[in-house]
């Protein structure tokens, strides 16, 4: 397994600093930036696997980030990253084209790990995304609720992200289920499509209806 | 008719505007009913007009044009006052060739111009206090801004209504005794307004500046309510750290436990409220990791108030972290919350060690008194699932209110 290519979009350079030596021994970072307009230009220079993305940044947020490469096709795999671990923040990042999402308190293996998932172009969901997600698909809708047009997971689909939520690994969601360990990823694939499908735009939509982003940005 | 309300066009909002330009132009009105009550109403009508728009323009188009070439300001309406009264006044005579209907004319004059000064002056005040509501006190004590206590111009302003006040009553009060009642009633009005003139703007400024100083006491307040929080818990924590730094299981422990209380006092729900099962869960697992020194990812799904079974659940649910703790102590907790109406679920799983279920002796009560006998007592159910080496997990369940009843 190569070594995945990573570029770091934080704005606050002491944690660039500390996340590119954690990563030292199992990524190579080839790229830094602290604003979304040198993180697309970065990004674009460097041709990445993996973005690690902030989601509070100057400028409108990693969401304009995401945008940027909502529709290029040779589009490296984001991975959120930020202190806030609230659904408004978590939701919008995934919607708009986030592969996962991790808080900064998340250890150095278990970042790597999700590195790696997302490198190879599975979603990475924790527990608390997994609910979060589960909550979104869910009827009344609390947390996203103009998402009617999000189409509707199936029962397998829902199951697999319950046992999520609840922690489980995928060897053993598979176990569980009588189900391979791929097929988990693949459920977990089609979830994350449904949720970033239902509306291109409406990701940013939402974030502007609450004032997280400006609407023009 | 306009001249005050457009003395101070980008004023609008200011309330001391608004006040003298509507009991201006009431002023205005009543001239028109008393001049129209003394016989011909078109051409006192148009009189009184003329003698309003007269110092409108002079007031307002002058002292814009002079500003316009000088960039001076105020100085130049006050200026501007003495001209249009004359103006206006040779005016008047000149087209009425009526001594009362010109001294009309001038009383009208001073009684607008009165209410110019009044209200620059109120506006000036107001200004002043919300200039320094937004100042911080260093900037109130370095400010170089020469402040006149004493409300030169109101007074003037005031003076300058009332004498067009009594100026009136002097042309009228001949006219009295034949005029009957209608006129008195005119007269009194007259005398009211004046007197509204001057202490209506006064009150309006001083209920202006009340709420200037309202907002910064809000202010104030907020600010002593962030310090207040911060000091009890950042700071709190930050000296514990400085404390505890030998043992960094305790300083990340610390540090965690205060990142958590802080993101949800930012999030805008600083107390954990006792009255719900959210509330409780998440109280209940700050309080086991603070015990048993472990770290715990909860996630709660919607909420519901806290009743008999859902104080039962948050305590099958405490045993089932405390065991957890115990028995795998280095592994990762994840607790998962669905509550509704309709039922509550509460999934504790840990990935530590695991163990045979069969294989637990009978005297290890632990489990089935605390969580499983619980939840029976509560209406609920409990299921342990557990294998070896593949973690274990608790599922905690309420039936919702409607299945509890059937």
């Amino acid at each position: 397994m190569s070594r995945a290519r990573v570029v770091l979009v934080d704005d606050h350079q002491l944690f660039r600093a500390g996340v590119r030596a954690e990563l030292a021994g199992a990524c190579e970072v080839v790229g830094e930036a602290a604003a979304p307009a040198e993180a697309v230009a970065a990004i674009a220079a460097t041709k990445p696997d993996v973005v690690l993305l902030d989601v509070h940044l100057p400028d409108g947020g990693g969401l304009v980030v995401l945008e940027a490469f909502q529709d290029a096709d040779d589009a490296p795999a984001f991975l959120a990253l930020s202190v806030s671990d609230a659904a408004e923040d978590v939701v919008p990042m995934v919607r708009a084209g986030a592969r996962g999402y991790v808080t900064k308190t998340i250890e150095t293996a278990a970042l790597v790990a999700a590195i790696e998932r997302v490198q190879h172009g599975d979603a990475y969901f924790s527990p608390r995304l997994a609910a979060f997600v589960l909550q979104a698909f869910s009827a009344p809708p609390s947390v996203a609720p103009a998402d009617h047009d999000l189409e509707q997971l199936t029962p397998r689909e829902r199951e697999v992200l319950h046992h999520l939520a609840r922690g489980y690994p995928y060897k053993q969601i598979g176990l569980r289920l009588g189900i391979s360990p791929r097929t988990v990823e693949t459920h977990v694939g089609a979830v994350l499509r449904k949720l970033q499908l239902s509306s291109r735009h409406e990701a940013s939509h939402w974030a502007a209806a609450r004032g997280l982003v400006r609407p023009d940005a | 008719m306009s001249a005050v309300r457009s003395a101070a066009p980008r004023r609008r909002d200011d309330p001391a505007w608004r006040a003298t330009a509507l009991t201006g132009t009431t002023l205005l009105a009543a001239l028109v009913l008393a001049l129209a009550a003394r016989g011909d109403t078109l051409r006192t009508v148009a009189v009184a007009l003329a003698a309003g728009a007269l110092p409108a323009i002079a007031v307002v188009l002058g002292p814009g044009a002079v500003r316009a070439l000088r960039g001076a300001d105020r100085r130049a309406v006050v200026l501007a006052v003495p001209v249009a009264m004359v103006l206006a006044l040779l005016l008047v005579t000149r087209v009425e060739r009526q001594r009362e209907v010109g001294w009309l004319g001038v009383a009208l004059l001073a009684a607008v111009c009165g209410l110019v000064l009044v209200g620059a002056d109120l506006h000036q005040r107001a200004q002043r206090a919300g200039r320094r509501a937004e100042r911080s006190p260093w900037q109130q004590m370095t400010a170089n801004e020469r402040i006149r206590a004493f409300p030169w111009r109101g007074l003037a302003g005031a003076l300058l209504v009332s004498w067009a006040a009594l100026l009136v009553v002097g042309i009228f009060g001949p006219h009295i005794r034949g005029a009957g009642a209608g006129s008195v009633a005119l007269i009194l009005l007259l005398g009211a307004i004046a007197l509204a003139l001057v202490g209506l703007p006064v009150l309006v400024g001083a209920a202006a500046r009340g709420d200037r100083d309202r907002l910064a006491q809000a202010r104030e307040d907020e600010r002593q309510r962030v310090a207040a929080h911060l000091h009890d818990s950042v700071l709190q924590t930050l000296s514990l750290i400085q404390r505890q730094a030998a043992d960094p299981a305790a300083v990340v422990r610390l540090a965690r436990h205060q990142e958590r209380a802080l993101r949800a006092w930012m999030a805008g729900h600083p107390e954990q409220r006792d009255d719900t099962l959210a509330g409780t869960l998440h109280r209940v697992v700050e309080e086991l990791e603070r015990e048993e020194a472990v770290d715990v990812e909860l996630t709660v799904l919607g909420d519901r108030a806290l009743d008999d079974p859902g104080e039962a659940l948050a305590a099958a649910m405490r045993e089932a972290l405390r065991n957890a703790a115990r028995h795998a102590p280095d592994a990762a907790i994840v607790v998962f919350a669905e509550l509704d109406g309709q039922g509550a679920a509460v999934y504790v799983r840990d990935d530590g060690p695991g163990f045979e279920l069969e294989a637990v002796a009978p005297e290890r009560r632990g489990v089935r008194d605390a969580i499983v006998g619980r939840m029976a007592g509560a209406g609920g159910s409990a299921a342990v699932e557990s294998r070896p080496g593949e973690g274990t997990e608790v599922a905690l369940r309420l039936p919702g209110t409607r299945e509890a009843e059937r």
